[in-house]
């Protein structure tokens, strides 16, 4: 395959030389305005390498090819915007799995370390032979790029992947407009790539955490398994009980504590409906956005993370686990009445009897100070 | 060297041994439900112990550690001890449940036929809601390591640790024998009580 735009133009386009004799391929870069960054303090980093892989899928038995990206230009521009804004794209934390006999080795973060050690095509080439052996048809062609830098402290490598497109290209420089078919087209946009961050200080002990992002998806919090478990061989960094554990846990504090009798009705309700989150990637952000709590309800919850990090970290949501440490408890009468209380608080809250001589029949009973009464109609407040 | 023990006295000092208590409470928090635990301790490595470490070399010389404040894993170690040999696998369960390990070991001695040091020890990640704007996470370690064990387990490595690895003379052949003696002793004290406390549960 080669690159036929011989220079970069002003919208961003700029070859990359790979070995072999046909083709055409085209890296446009395309940032929206939403992730452009600034220089300034984020440019800590200096990008001292890049290396890029065309790579084809497992089933194409096709040779990798690779070149080194120079140090300067609009492609190195915006390579080098990836690689500074990394930290903030990259969301999920992920960190990479023991060897399946306990020990504290991962084949994927030993290709790391051996590039990072000495960055090269040659060090880099077997990060893109194994992306390559895992990418299917579905995924299709990808460039894969790696990056990395240091600043004073640390070493960081970003790791990431553009899929294959295809484009016309239209070109009036001569006059007349003459159109042309690309492939192979690989572009840096919003909503079009891969990618993972690491960074540590030491390369011996280091580097067993990062974070990953996956733009080719829908909704911030998904990712491929492709991308995580297949080629970068980690999970999430906390398992899907410690998450669950820890989100049912703020929410069974928040409802406890809150005094505000719609937030507190706000926050049983989301516990109610928690349950259809099950298997999904969730934080505690996420968790409150995508149940339209209020703002206050929102911050009862918020306030209970210890920190940032807590607030931000996904996991996957076991529902079998949040019914462990949270379940919210509804009594529903023939009568049509109805008696909701945390699972673990109802026979505190509501004393039940049954009534003589009358099967099945119950009789609740319970007392407090009222502190609200509202007439609600479906749908409204 | 000198560096690396001021380093490590404000590391300890300042971050470890406050991140111990909270990693000790955490631990308790998860296993509250989990009966017939002995007890549950986690700890900051003392100064000396680290220096100690640091400094170790490999058999061609070289040190160990080019980088021992982000190398030395175990910088923080916490211990959960249970009753019995039964319930060793189900609290193992749990760890790999609610923690991410990067190495989880079953140490048991190199032959068959020997006896000596028994346990299951994991290198984990440091769960984030354990740091705040006090302790600040940037400053800690990224692991710390984690042993289960039983009663007889940590009683026989507790005693072995304080007395075949003193300093100033290594122990004779006589004593060595006397420590395997012991090991076996607790290893078959732990089989014994274990198949006891199934027999009484399931009578």
């Amino acid at each position: 395959m080669l690159v036929v735009f011989p220079s970069c133009n002003s919208d961003g386009r700029r070859e990359l030389r790979f070995g072999g004799t046909a083709g055409k391929i085209v890296v446009i870069a395309r940032m929206a305005s939403s992730h452009r960054i600034d220089s300034g303090p984020a440019m800590s980093f200096t990008l001292t390498q890049i290396d890029s892989f065309l790579v084809d899928t497992n089933k194409s038995k096709k040779a990798v090819t690779g070149t080194a990206v120079p140090l300067k230009g609009t492609l190195f521009d915006m390579l080098n915007r990836i690689f500074q804004n990394s930290d903030a794209e990259c969301r999920h934390d992920i960190a990479f799995s023991k060897s399946q006999d306990g020990k504290q080795q991962n084949e994927v973060r030993d290709l790391m370390i051996d590039y990072l050690s000495a960055p090269s095509q040659r060090t880099g080439m077997p990060l893109a032979k194994r992306l390559q052996s895992v990418t299917t048809e579905r995924s299709g062609m990808g460039l894969l790029f790696l990056l990395t830098g240091s600043n004073a402290t640390e070493e960081r490598l970003v790791v990431s992947r553009f899929p294959a497109d295809s484009a016309i290209l239209a070109d009036d420089s001569g006059g007349g407009l003459t159109v042309q078919f690309l492939e192979k087209v690989f572009m840096k946009s919003a909503t079009s790539y891969k990618a993972a961050v690491y960074r540590a200080k030491s390369l011996s002990s280091g580097f067993w955490q990062g974070r990953a992002v996956d733009k080719q998806v829908n909704g911030d919090l998904t990712i491929s398994t492709y991308w995580i478990e297949e080629f970068l061989n980690s999970g999430f960094r906390i398992t899907p009980a410690h998450g669950t554990r820890r989100l049912a846990t703020y929410l069974r504090e928040a409802i406890k504590a809150e005094e505000d009798i719609a937030i507190k009705e706000s926050l049983i309700a989301a516990a109610q409906l928690a349950k259809g989150f099950d298997g999904q990637a969730l934080t505690p952000e996420s968790f409150c956005k995508q149940l339209k709590l209020s703002k206050e309800a929102t911050q009862a919850l918020l306030n209970r993370c210890p920190n940032d990090d807590v607030k931000r970290e996904q996991f996957r949501f076991n529902v079998e686990e949040f019914g462990k440490q949270l379940s919210i408890r509804t009594v529903q009468l023939d009568n049509g009445g109805s008696l909701t209380a945390p699972a673990d608080d109802f026979n505190r809250v509501f004393r039940q009897d049954q009534v003589d001589g009358k099967a099945g029949k119950v009789q609740f009973t319970t007392q407090g100070v009222v502190v609200d009464d509202r007439l609600r109609k479906d749908g409204r407040q | 060297m000198s560096d690396i023990r001021a380093e490590y006295q404000q590391r300890h000092d300042r971050i470890l041994v406050p991140l111990a208590t909270r990693l000790r409470d955490h631990i308790q928090e998860f296993v509250k439900d989990v009966p017939r635990i002995d007890r549950i301790a986690a700890r900051a490595k003392s100064v000396d112990r680290f220096v100690a470490k640091a400094e170790k070399l490999t058999d061609n010389g070289a040190r160990k550690y080019s980088d021992p404040l982000s190398q030395i894993q175990d910088q923080i170690g916490a211990r959960i001890i249970l009753f019995y040999l039964n319930d060793v696998e189900k609290m193992v369960t749990l760890v790999n449940q609610y923690f991410t390990s990067i190495e989880e070991k079953e140490i048991v001695p190199d032959e068959d036929s020997k006896f000596g040091y028994v346990g299951r020890h994991f290198i984990l990640f440091f769960p984030s809601e354990l740091f705040d704007q006090q302790l600040p996470k940037d400053d800690a370690p990224e692991f710390f390591e984690l042993q289960v064990k039983t009663l007889f387990q940590h009683a026989w490595a507790e005693s072995n640790h304080d007395l075949a690895y003193k300093p100033d003379r290594s122990l004779t052949a006589e004593e060595l024998r006397y420590v395997a003696f012991t090991a076996a002793q607790s290893w078959g004290a732990d089989r014994i009580m274990n198949e006891l406390f199934i027999k009484t549960v399931n009578s």
